[in-house]
């Protein structure tokens, strides 16, 4: 290589995501690198502080990770280019391909250093997920931002997202943030979950049987309650309104199928909304590596098969965490702990990969999260009506600015999937690559057109896992 | 002076001409909310205000430009003393019709942030 700022690298094991499954993984005694996006280790559930001063627990398996001596820790780098062979015409093959027929997996990581091409021989997907966001008008407002964002904020850089909010949407993650905003001295208007609250409280006895879950469910609820915030069921934020920043949400009834009642709107007076609607799991490196992947029977996304050895259906991959099902960190590390364990049996044996009786622990605390991860999951459906809170001129694509009235002129002109609508209207080609408006344009078409989630197509294959520029693509290129 | 130990030390940088303190560590977006501000950027079809969203990166509407570099995320971005921030406005006005520059070309080889599927 000559002018090329690509080099190339073999590992033993890399595991994508330094979150609860990823680190996890990583401690299953191999060589191992582990990729993270962000500035430290810990993901989006054990979100560490990017600056000093606020106040955070460091779980026991993050800190021994972060201790081992054998785990090589790469932040603020992204796979952004994953191939079961060369990840590009033009890059130089790496010392072992004489002989290899190139079956082996390359991950073009991006650093601020530039990039570098790793080549595992084995691979653990801890991905994790991002938001599910649902469009309403007024939703691209400043100061309108998904809990999550809010919990970032407060979590890694000590900033409050406002001083008077809402938080809404559905799910219980809503919970913690709530709590979080309490702690932190933020008002909070009202906490507004689209599910019926008897429905909401019947998940919470479900995990009554998960002690752990059931004591956080208990606390977040208590600070809640202490705090007398008004708790809207059945419910949902249906507007955004304000000159150039956010000063009022309107909230609405829904009626049994989650379409919003015109009768008996509130507005409240808010200086930023928190409003979210679940999780995505992050797949598109899995799809990238030709994983397969199973539809979530009632929500806008896939998840990526595994098998009690968490073995994807590619050989040498593995997944763990939320991109195999939505279920918080229990299951994550659990199913992390179970993916290392395989993935080391995998490069010590080869063949059928097995995690051993050092799994039989997580396996059986795994059976019994995931049991109380599918109750949270069925309790907190998206309102198929929701499509009906949308005005021809709401903002259906943020960086495409695509209106909504525009997604319904193409569907009523005969396009029945989510790739036509895209290459009609540009919603989903701008910069975040249908990572925001991607799950709620399934959903909306599907409703729409009368069809299965499944039928209607998805925005999460992506060919680039992240920005990457012409010049990077050039680099590449030289090589 | 030597200020209390409680405080955390601070930096600060410039956003649009107007002074703002963030701390060591944090990212421009963080910096920029603590300051009030909420509006970054504004869109280029509607002419529409922006700030920050999603927080993790996700979702590109936060973008800023750092020294007339290239629009970066700025939930994302660690904020760097002394630096001159601006609006990440008409973000996709950045192209390089000039005869090619190596050095420059390198340099946004490792900071700039663009997708793979942007308008020219």
């Amino acid at each position: 290589m000559t002018t090329s700022a690509v080099t190339t690298s073999e590992r033993d094991l890399v595991v994508v995501g330094a979150g609860p499954a990823g680190v996890a993984a990583a401690r299953q005694g191999v060589a191992v690198t582990v990729i993270d996006g962000a500035p430290a280790a810990g993901g989006q559930l054990w979100r560490q502080p990017a600056v000093t001063g606020v106040e955070h627990v460091r779980p026991r398996p993050l800190e021994h990770a972060l201790a081992h001596p054998g785990i090589e820790f790469l932040y603020s780098a992204q796979v952004v280019l994953a191939s079961p062979g060369p990840t590009c015409a033009g890059t130089q093959p790496g010392p072992t391909d004489a002989g290899n027929d190139g079956g082996r997996i390359r991950l073009l990581v991006r650093e601020d250093s530039g990039l570098r091409q790793l080549e595992p021989r084995a691979v653990v997907l801890a991905c994790g997920a991002s938001e599910l966001s649902l469009p309403f008008p007024g939703w691209d407002l400043p100061g309108v931002v998904t809990p999550g964002a809010a919990q970032a904020m407060l979590k890694a850089q000590g900033v409050a997202i406002g001083a008077t909010t809402v938080v809404a949407g559905t799910g219980p993650f809503l919970w913690p943030v709530a709590a979080a905003l309490l702690d932190a001295g933020v008002r909070l208007a009202a906490v507004v979950e689209a599910q019926p609250l008897h429905r909401a409280v019947r998940s919470i006895s479900g995990v009554a049987a998960h002690p752990r879950l059931a004591a956080q469910a208990a606390g977040y609820l208590r600070r809640i309650a202490l705090a007398r915030v008004p708790v809207l069921g059945g419910r949902a934020v249906v507007a955004a309104t304000g000159r150039d920043r956010v000063e009022a949400v309107s909230i609405a009834r829904l009626d049994p199928d989650g379409a919003p009642l015109p009768a008996g709107r509130r507005e409240l007076a808010v200086d930023s909304a928190c409003v979210g609607w679940g999780f995505v799991p992050s797949v598109e490196l899995a799809r990238a590596l030709g994983c397969r992947e199973t539809a979530h029977p009632s929500r806008p996304h896939t998840v990526v098969a595994v098998d009690d050895q968490q073995a994807t259906s590619v050989p040498a991959v593995f997944a763990a965490g939320e991109i195999t099902g939505i279920g918080g960190a229990i299951v994550a590390s659990a199913e992390g702990e179970i993916a290392g364990l395989a993935a080391a049996s995998y490069l010590r044996d080869g063949g059928r990969a097995r995690a051993g009786d050092s799994a039989l622990g997580p396996a059986r605390q795994l059976r019994r999260a995931r049991r109380a991860a599918a109750l949270l999951d069925r309790a907190y459906p998206l309102p198929a009506g929701w499509p009906h809170w949308l005005r021809e001129d709401t903002i259906s694509c943020r960086c495409e600015e695509v209106r909504w009235g525009e997604v319904t002129d193409v569907l009523d002109a005969g396009i029945v999937d989510v790739r036509g609508v895209k290459g009609q209207t540009r919603c989903g080609m701008g910069w975040c690559q249908g990572r925001i408006c991607g799950p709620a344009l399934q959903s909306a078409v599907a409703l729409r057109t009368s069809q299965p989630l499944s039928q209607v197509g998805d925005l999460s294959g992506r060919t680039f896992a992240g920005p990457l520029t012409v010049g990077e693509l050039t680099c590449l290129d030289r090589a | 002076m030597r200020r209390p130990p409680a405080e955390p030390a601070q930096i600060s940088f410039a956003f649009e001409g107007a002074d703002v303190s963030a701390r060591p560590g944090q990212s421009i977006g963080a910096a920029l909310w603590k300051a009030g501000v909420r509006q970054f950027r504004t869109t280029r079809r509607l002419g529409r205000p922006r700030g920050l969203y999603c927080g993790i990166g996700q979702c590109f509407d936060c973008l800023v430009r750092v020294n007339d570099g290239p629009p970066v995320r700025a939930c994302v971005t660690a904020a760097v003393a002394g630096a001159t921030v601006a609006a990440g406005d008409h973000a996709d006005e950045h192209s390089d019709s000039g005869p090619f520059d190596k050095e420059r070309n390198d340099k946004e080889c490792s900071d700039n942030e663009c997708s793979d599927d942007q308008r020219t």
